[in-house]
């Protein structure tokens, strides 16, 4: 896939999550341009352009960041912190996915930035609706963030 | 007058005798060392006159002797300068002789001449002049090395003492080129008459002697014939030398050495002659001493007279004075306005006064004396109501059952014991009587030294206090609080002991338990410390415990659940109705675990949570929450009433759950009612209101009320109404946090009512 269309980056460590995310992104056509990355290292050097994704232009963001929090390596809060703190990145919207409700996660989230948050539920029609509402909202109404 | 008196005499006499006799010892001392001091400078004075004057006198007897003798000696050395005696020298007497001897003749001019002769160096003689009166016998070698006569000149020679008369030689060395060839010498005799030297003396002074010496002191003579030696050794410098003359006198002298000769002079004064002067000085300092004396005597006599007359006076006032009569001296006269005048008038205001004082002293004294007698008379009347108190008193102590009232003399012994003493030790008056309070005591005590030590604390600091084991008449043991009081008699000394104890035995048992459970709470405190420890550990264990269900128990069960949902999506069609009937029910079962799990947590998650209380809008939060749910229940058929609902102090967040979780329900329960009505109010709106929500559904069995509130406590079937049984008992958790209080009515199929009230603060 052509890195310059990406309009998704979904950081999810769990296959199975990003199997359904996917799905529900799919559903409302909006997984065309999105790339699944499975740690939060790997979503630093693709956003940053370094490492595996050194070719990159940093400058050809993604229009929004699903980010997982509980993810081997550099968890999802590590990468909320890094691209709030850069100025070129700091514009792209960042969605916080986690399976808790846990106040101190979603306290921690919002201090550093996070523009907006989904508690994954059990029940996967919920989420399937969420995720779609999010992306939609993101890369249709929200251009002018990008 | 006598002067020389003892000490003890002299202070017996009066001061009109004192007076005078000290003022004449004073006088007299004064005279004498005046008189003295005058004697030793007057006489220093003329001592120092007469040596002047002797020492003139000898350098003018040196200077005269000397005149003459140069005389000779000229006529001598123009002799010897003759070159027919230096010829007839080297001749040995052969050539020049008659020239010689006629030069030598020619010396002879005086009848005291008497021989001259020519002599070698080694004094050998040549020759003698023929006018020799007659040969002088004497070693004439030894003469020339007694008398050192220099190259080209001449020395009158020693004097000679030869068969009583005395001759001197003059010698003249004839000299070559420096050299002694030999010697002219020329014997002279001495012949002075007595006649002359007196005359000679005289002209000195009154008592003066002189005398002619050797230059090495072998010879005296006082020209008329030789004399005893005066002196040892003789100084010829001037120097005054000073000894006793034959005639025992003391005199002084004074010695020179006359030019050319190898004889001194020597001038002695008597020291008598001096002071002569000086007797006549004492005589005079001792008769004026002796005139100032008398002067002073008589002066000092009146004097003392007149001060010790008026002094005799007061004297004879004052000793009738001190023998009491102050009234009957009559007043002193005075004579003067000196020191003695006033004293005088000042005796007279002090005796008038004196005798005043006296006389108001007299009336105070004999007031005095009244009073006293009426006070004594007092005294003894309450001395007899004192006697009496004091008996009453006594019966008080002795009658005192609860304290021992005990008196100890000063060494401990027991005096007094009261009936109180007997109960507590339980011996008896007559058998403690006498014996040491020691006894009381346990035998560690005993010997420990502590019934002396309290003995003692009492003495010094007037009180000591024990608490301890004492010991009774049976042996039994009880715990003492005693206390020792020190007792002192009108003088302030110590008298004995006033000692009182209390049997406490049973107040320290009470006060042992106290101790006990007291430390037993400590002990308990500690363990619910150590407990609240573990409980917090075990706490945070927990929430890392509930952290990791919420994501990773949901995390397989939402794939569940996701899988279930795609296999339906995609799958359907391909499935009989048994098998969507399973994928249904996994669906349903994975959403009810997942409801299960969140419910969990909210309600563990309540237990660490924080109050954050504040004034909470019921009214509007009720609507919310009613309109909220209504949301999740398409059909419209609830009928829902909420009346006036009072603000509550509250958390705004755990009262809106409360609320969700109790309209909740009625809307669950009354979910299978035609006609579902629910009504939310609250009763008592002013003070103290208590919320109510009431609703006509399924009701319950009051006999299971209270497992209403219970944690997995559920008093419906699944299949009736689907619940986790969690709700309820995370809205009694919420109230029980605020402090308020929750209860519910029910009737099976008549409803149920939940009501609740939060205290205001």
């Amino acid at each position: 896939m052509n890195d310059e269309k990406v309009e998704i980056l979904l950081v999810e460590d769990n296959p199975h999550d990003a199997e359904m995310t996917i799905r529900s992104l799919k559903k409302v056509n909006l997984a065309n341009r999105l790339i699944h990355l499975k740690d939060g290292e790997q979503a630093l050097d693709f956003i940053f352009a370094k490492g595996m994704f050194a070719d990159r232009q940093i400058e050809n963001k993604p229009k929004i960041v699903l980010l997982d929090i509980k993810m081997p390596k550099v968890d999802g809060i590590e990468v909320l912190r890094q691209i709030k703190l850069n100025d070129t990145t700091k514009t792209i919207p960042v969605v916080i996915m986690t399976s808790s409700k846990e106040e101190q996660d979603i306290i921690i989230s919002y201090d550093l930035g996070v523009n907006s948050y989904v508690v994954k539920p059990v029940d996967f029609e919920s989420f399937a609706k969420a995720v779609s509402q999010l992306g939609l909202y993101w890369l249709i109404t929200n251009q002018a963030a990008g | 007058m006598k002067i020389k008196t003892d000490g003890i005499l002299f202070k017996r006499l009066s001061i009109q005798q004192r007076l005078p006799l000290l003022i004449c010892a004073l006088l007299l001392f004064s005279i004498i060392v005046y008189g003295f001091a005058n004697y030793y400078c007057v006489r220093k004075a003329s001592l120092i006159i007469g040596q002047d004057r002797l020492n003139s006198l000898t350098d003018q007897m040196g200077s005269m002797f000397g005149q003459s003798a140069l005389v000779l000696l000229n006529t001598a050395n123009s002799t010897a300068a003759q070159g027919a005696v230096l010829q007839c020298l080297k001749s040995n007497g052969n050539k020049f002789r008659k020239e010689t001897i006629a030069a030598l003749d020619k010396l002879h001019n005086n009848k005291d001449w008497i021989s001259t002769t020519l002599v070698n160096a080694n004094g050998v003689l040549i020759l003698r002049s023929d006018s020799s009166k007659k040969e002088i016998k004497i070693n004439l070698p030894d003469v020339i090395k007694q008398n050192k006569v220099g190259p080209n000149s001449t020395r009158i020679g020693m004097i000679y003492n030869i068969n009583g008369t005395m001759y001197y030689p003059i010698i003249t060395a004839v000299t070559e080129k420096k050299q002694i060839m030999g010697y002219i010498i020329s014997w002279v005799m001495l012949s002075t008459t007595r006649k002359e030297v007196t005359q000679f003396s005289r002209l000195l002074g009154t008592g003066a002697a002189f005398y002619i010496v050797n230059s090495d002191g072998s010879l005296w003579t006082d020209l008329v014939k030789p004399v005893k030696a005066k002196l040892a050794g003789i100084n010829p410098t001037g120097k005054i030398m000073e000894y006793t003359n034959a005639d025992g006198k003391p005199v002084m002298a004074s010695a020179k050495n006359i030019a050319g000769t190898a004889w001194l002079v020597m001038v002695e004064f008597p020291k008598e002659n001096l002071l002569a002067s000086l007797s006549n000085f004492v005589k005079w300092i001792f008769g004026i001493g002796v005139v100032l004396l008398a002067v002073g005597i008589f002066a000092t006599w009146m004097m003392s007279s007149n001060i010790t007359k008026p002094l005799n006076q007061l004297t004879i006032a004052a000793t009738a004075i001190s023998k009491g009569n102050y009234g009957a001296a009559d007043p002193i006269k005075v004579f003067k306005n000196d020191e003695l005048g006033k004293l005088a008038e000042a005796f007279n205001t002090m005796q008038s006064q004196v005798y005043r004082t006296w006389q108001e002293l007299d009336e105070k004294v004999r007031e005095r004396t009244t009073e006293l007698r009426d006070e004594i008379k007092r005294r003894k009347v309450s001395e007899e109501s004192l006697k009496v108190s004091s008996q009453k008193y006594h019966q008080l102590v002795e009658e005192v059952k609860d304290y021992a009232i005990i008196m100890l003399d000063v060494n401990g012994k027991v005096l007094v014991w009261n009936k109180g003493a007997e109960k507590i030790k339980g011996y008896k008056e007559d058998e403690i009587i006498g014996k040491s309070f020691a006894c009381f005591y346990t035998k560690e005590d005993f010997e420990a030294g502590k019934p002396q030590y309290l003995l003692q604390k009492a003495a010094q600091a007037g009180r000591s206090e024990d608490e301890g084991w004492r010991v009774k008449k049976d042996g039994s043991k009880f715990w003492a609080n005693v206390v020792f009081t020190a007792i002192y008699d009108n003088k302030g000394k110590l008298s004995g002991f006033a000692k009182i104890t209390r049997d406490i035995t049973e107040h320290r048992k009470l006060e042992e338990e106290r101790i006990l459970i007291n430390n037993q709470l400590e002990e308990r405190i500690k363990e619910i410390a150590i407990q609240s420890l573990q409980l917090e550990t075990v706490n945070k264990e927990l929430e890392a415990f509930s952290y990791s269900v919420s994501h990773d128990l949901r995390t397989p069960l939402r794939a569940i659940n996701g899988y279930s949902i795609m296999l339906q999506e995609d799958y359907e069609s391909k499935l009989d109705t048994e098998g969507k009937r399973i994928l249904r029910n996994i669906i349903s079962n994975a959403r009810m675990m997942g409801q299960l799990i969140d419910d969990l947590l909210s309600f563990s998650r309540l237990g660490k949570k924080e109050l954050a209380k504040t004034s909470v809008n019921m009214q509007l939060l009720v609507a919310a929450v009613v309109e909220e749910l209504l949301q999740n229940e398409p059909e419209n058929k609830y009928h829902i009433v909420t009346g006036t609902l009072p603000p509550v102090e509250a958390d705004p967040v755990m009262i809106k759950q409360v609320m969700v979780n109790l309209i909740g329900n009625a809307i669950k329960y009354s979910s299978k009612k035609a006609g579902p009505e629910i009504k939310i109010g609250a009763i008592n709106e002013d003070s103290n209101p208590v919320y109510y929500v009431k609703d006509n559904g399924a009701g319950f069995d009051m006999t299971y009320s209270g497992k209403l509130f219970g944690v997995f406590q559920r008093l419906h079937s699944q299949e009736e109404f689907e619940g986790t049984g969690v709700g309820l008992a995370l809205v009694k958790r919420i109230i029980d946090k605020h402090k308020g209080r929750i209860w519910a009515e029910g009737v099976i199929n008549g409803g149920a009512t939940f009501y609740f009230s939060i205290p205001k603060n």
